[in-house]
């Protein structure tokens, strides 16, 4: 090695001192920190994962040649090179760590294993008249949905082609904290716990984050399951895909719902 | 589903206490198409003018036009609606009305305006 490049060497020198402990602990901690914390915030940080798992590799190297000196005996330029290389990995992966930490490129979004918190599974829910009895205004739901759901025909004929614009329609809140509430239905609307990837999110923990969706198709609006784990049941029978009439009683997680649909 | 769970566990579903007061008007033709309005048992007033509860910003309607209140009914709540002598007439269904029972798809026109009744 030439001696009159007395920097480098005295950096290259305390790289191999103490250097590597230092670089390698701290592109561990990067790697992990970064990989677990994404993980269980869900979040998709993609660039930062790879970016500290690779400087934690780089750094690696020069870890062996300092745990087994003989080995570089035989390699010319490589120990300077591999230093080199460490450090600068262990600065990346410092920057990485502070910028996953920012927030900086981070985005919300689903990690493909996460099962942590999806609800607990609840028994199908009792015919509700009998918990609707409890409460003063019960006779809205026995009479109503069977009234109802005689009087409403066809949403579309038959033979019609499917509308581009859906007709109006609202899913009604009828239980809980936002009961009342009324979201009105497009051609795709997503219903779950997780306002991320829902249209309609409710704050029910027995609802799945990713619960039901309401569809308008050539025969009207259609509810499917998303397989979710409590299931959706409407008019008190569970059911995976179901064409939705005004008046529909839909019970997802322990939330009530009600489908109102305007015949035009 | 549900052979693991123990069957105690019920779940019980709360119905609001305004759940007979779940009905709308829904705009079909005027302004603001698609508009909901939630009526209230206490009832409410429908006319051009401002103190109105639902106020509907049509030329041919009168200031205070109609109001719809609500009576008990056999199941659950029944909504009446009421012209307030107006000058172009308050109509259900085609019908024109001084006070009418309203049921689910009645079709209000008050003036050009034209409000569909939903009830759930």
């Amino acid at each position: 090695m030439d001696p009159s490049l007395s920097l480098p060497l005295i950096l290259i020198d305390a790289w191999f001192r103490w250097g590597i402990a230092i670089g390698m602990a701290i592109t561990l901690v990067a790697a992990c920190w970064i990989f677990f914390d994404s993980q269980r915030r869900s979040l998709q940080a993609g660039v930062w994962r790879v970016i500290s798992l690779v400087c934690a590799m780089v750094v690696a190297p020069s870890a062996v040649l300092f745990l087994f000196p003989e080995l570089a005996s035989g390699m010319g330029n490589m120990p300077l090179l591999l230093g080199y290389l460490g450090a600068l990995a262990t600065l990346i992966s410092t920057i990485s760590l502070i910028l996953y930490t920012a927030g900086v490129g981070v985005v919300e979004g689903p990690l493909v294993g996460v099962l942590e918190e999806d609800p607990l599974p609840l028994p199908p829910p009792a015919d509700s008249t009998t918990a609707t009895n409890q409460t003063p205004p019960a006779p809205m739901i026995n009479g109503r949905v069977s009234a109802s759901s005689t009087t409403s025909g066809p949403i579309t004929p038959p033979s019609a082609a499917p509308s581009p614009t859906p007709p109006l329609a609202w899913l009604v809140v009828m239980s809980g904290r936002f009961a009342g509430k009324e979201y009105r239905l497009g051609a795709l609307t997503d219903i779950g716990r997780d306002s991320r990837y829902n249209d309609i999110s409710i704050d029910d923990p027995a609802m799945s984050r990713q619960h039901a969706r309401i569809r308008f198709e050539s025969e009207g609006f259609v509810l499917y399951d998303l397989a979710s784990v409590n299931g959706v049941y409407v008019n008190n029978r569970i059911e995976q895909r179901r064409r939705l009439e005004h008046g529909d009683r839909i019970i997802m997680g322990q939330t009530l719902f009600g489908f109102m649909l305007v015949r035009e | 589903m549900g052979s693991h769970v123990p069957p105690e566990h019920i779940p019980t579903i709360e119905i609001d206490d305004h759940a007979s007061s779940y009905a709308w008007l829904v705009m079909l033709r005027g302004p603001r198409r698609g508009r909901l309005y939630p009526l209230k048992p206490e009832g409410v007033s429908l006319g051009r003018g401002e103190a109105n509860d639902i106020c509907l910003d049509d030329e041919s309607v009168s200031r205070f036009h109609a109001r719809i209140v609500a009576e008990p009914g056999p199941s659950g709540l029944q909504f009446i609606v009421q012209d307030l002598a107006s000058v172009n007439g308050t109509f259900v269904n085609g019908e024109r009305i001084t006070r009418q029972a309203l049921k689910d798809e009645d079709r209000l026109q008050l003036g050009n305006t034209v409000l569909v009744f939903k009830q759930l």
